[in-house]
């Protein structure tokens, strides 16, 4: 069901004796033998290579669909979303920053936090030319700055980000933002 | 453009060496000989002067294994790696070591290669000192300058790689590869551990120094999006093998290798769209025991019976423009 070629003869394999992909295949079997729900998926694709994450991306997409299952999937490529996701909450030092459908959120992104990460992706950018980039890191968990964890690197921060800002729904989506960036023109 | 680097028809095997007992079971017939992977086979790159390189394939295709050969970490089994026309061996030693000190490499994970024990002064500072080029009384100085030049703050050259950020050690790396003077960079997926926002940043750190420093670059990467903007031509590796390079326009806008069109296909996009993915069919095959002929026909959608048999020639397609395919004759 995972695509394991002649599953016979591989049930008596060690793990060490399979590729990464068919490691990763494995354990989407185990995952699936009691039937979930719901399974969460923590950034299993990272660690392989284009072809064959989507042949992952593939086989997690239509066991979805056959099965009724319920997926959360983690990650850090906004592509894989794009792609896979239907919804898409964007986190940011502990918090959801932005939250709503994948499509609409990645063409307008409102939070500056996800407006700069998609306006930092080489894609995004002119060939050869300077990236855009997010000045500064992420915050350490000890040291938190106040109210608004992203205010430090954010361009549009005020006086009053120092206050915390509260998840609330604009425009069909959840938002954690005084100044939501309203035309999302930057990428 | 003159060539800054040369690599012609490079091969590197890689064996288990055999002990005296195996050695004589081999030369009885009682034993097979340890098996041999050809990390590379029969690869050519030229490098111009000032020009970025980039490399991209997936895992165990020999990309890392060419940017060691070039870089001197690794001995080539066969062929030769020629510096501004020259070979090593045939220069005096201490010409060849300048030469050697003018190729330098930056890794994939900042946190396992750079020593934990050490400071970032003696990090960066050990090698420009042990090669002349800064005196002890004025290292804290030079290493100043090579990390403001990599955007550390100097003040924090007393402190050791833990107590650094990702993308943070990532330029300690760039600087102490810097601090020696090179004016050619081996970046090996020097990107790939970092968030997409230090991603940007660190890319933007090459392409400043790239114009400051007047570098030549090989950018080896298996994330399509960073080499094309990154590179000024792209070499597409497959199972030890060159299979297409082309300047990145040509490349990405008319892919001629099925393996190329497949990795460009599958290519992660942006566009928030529901789209299925549909997967090249199978994976890389060992390197232990290639496939004859063309080494992606196992996986081609459009292989014939002549590429299971015949090894395709990498031959010119279009303008600087060159595929291994037999589907071009």
């Amino acid at each position: 069901m995972v695509g394991i070629p002649s599953p016979e003869e591989r049930l008596s394999a060690y793990p060490h004796q399979f590729s990464g992909g068919m490691r990763q295949r494995v354990a989407i079997a185990i995952a699936l033998l009691m039937s979930p729900d719901l399974i969460i998926a923590d950034e299993p694709t990272t660690a392989l290579d284009v072809t064959i994450q989507a042949q992952i991306l593939s086989i997690v997409q239509k066991l979805a669909r056959d099965k009724g299952t319920a997926l959360i999937w983690i990650t850090h490529d906004l592509s894989v979303v794009a792609g896979l996701a239907e919804k898409v909450s964007v986190m940011y030092a502990g918090r959801i920053a932005e939250q709503g459908k994948t499509a609409d959120l990645l063409r307008r992104p409102m939070h500056p936090y996800t407006n700069g990460l998609i306006a930092s992706l080489p894609a995004h950018n002119q060939r050869g030319s300077r990236l855009k980039q997010i000045s500064g890191t992420t915050p350490s968990v000890a040291n938190m700055p106040k109210g608004c964890a992203f205010h430090p690197r954010c361009a549009s921060a005020t006086q009053l980000c120092l206050s915390p800002p509260q998840l609330e729904p604009v425009e069909g989506r959840l938002l954690r933002c005084f100044h939501p960036v309203m035309e999302g023109a930057s990428s | 453009m003159s060539n800054r680097l040369e690599v012609r028809s490079v091969s590197k095997r890689f064996s288990r060496k055999s002990g005296l007992v195996e050695r004589g079971a081999e030369f009885m017939g009682l034993k097979a000989p340890n098996p041999v992977v050809r990390a590379l086979d029969d690869v050519s790159l030229t490098v111009a002067e000032g020009e970025v390189v980039g490399i991209v394939g997936e895992s165990g295709c020999g990309k890392s294994t060419l940017g060691r050969v070039v870089a001197g970490l690794l001995q080539a089994s066969e062929g030769t790696v020629l510096f501004r026309n020259k070979r090593l061996q045939d220069m005096p030693g201490e010409e060849a070591e300048a030469a050697r000190l003018k190729v330098q490499m930056i890794f994939q994970n900042p946190s396992s290669s750079l020593n934990p024990r050490q400071r970032v002064r003696e990090i960066i500072g050990a090698a420009p000192l042990h090669h002349g080029l800064t005196t002890a009384r004025e290292l804290d100085d030079y290493v100043s300058q090579q990390m403001a030049r990599a955007g550390l703050d100097p003040s924090m050259v007393s402190r050791f790689p833990h107590q650094f950020s990702g993308g943070q050690r990532q330029r300690i790396g760039i600087a102490r590869a810097l601090a020696v003077q090179p004016d050619m960079l081996i970046c090996d997926e020097s990107v790939a551990a970092l968030d997409v926002s230090i991603q940007a940043q660190i890319l933007n750190l090459f392409l400043d120094l790239r114009k400051q420093l007047d570098l030549t670059y090989i950018f080896i990467s298996h994330v399509l999006s960073v080499v094309e903007h990154i590179s000024d031509r792209v070499v597409v590796m497959y199972l030890g093998r060159v299979v297409e390079e082309a300047t990145v326009e040509e490349l990405f806008s008319h892919p001629n290798h099925p393996y190329t069109r497949a990795l460009l296909q599958e290519r992660p996009s942006l566009d928030p769209v529901q789209r299925s993915f549909s997967a090249i069919e199978g994976e890389i095959p060992s390197p232990l025991s290639p496939p004859s002929g063309c080494h992606f026909h196992l996986r081609c959608p459009l292989a014939m019976d002549r590429c299971r048999i015949e090894r395709p020639e990498l031959r010119t397609v279009g303008s600087r423009h060159k595929s291994a395919c037999h589907l071009n004759d």
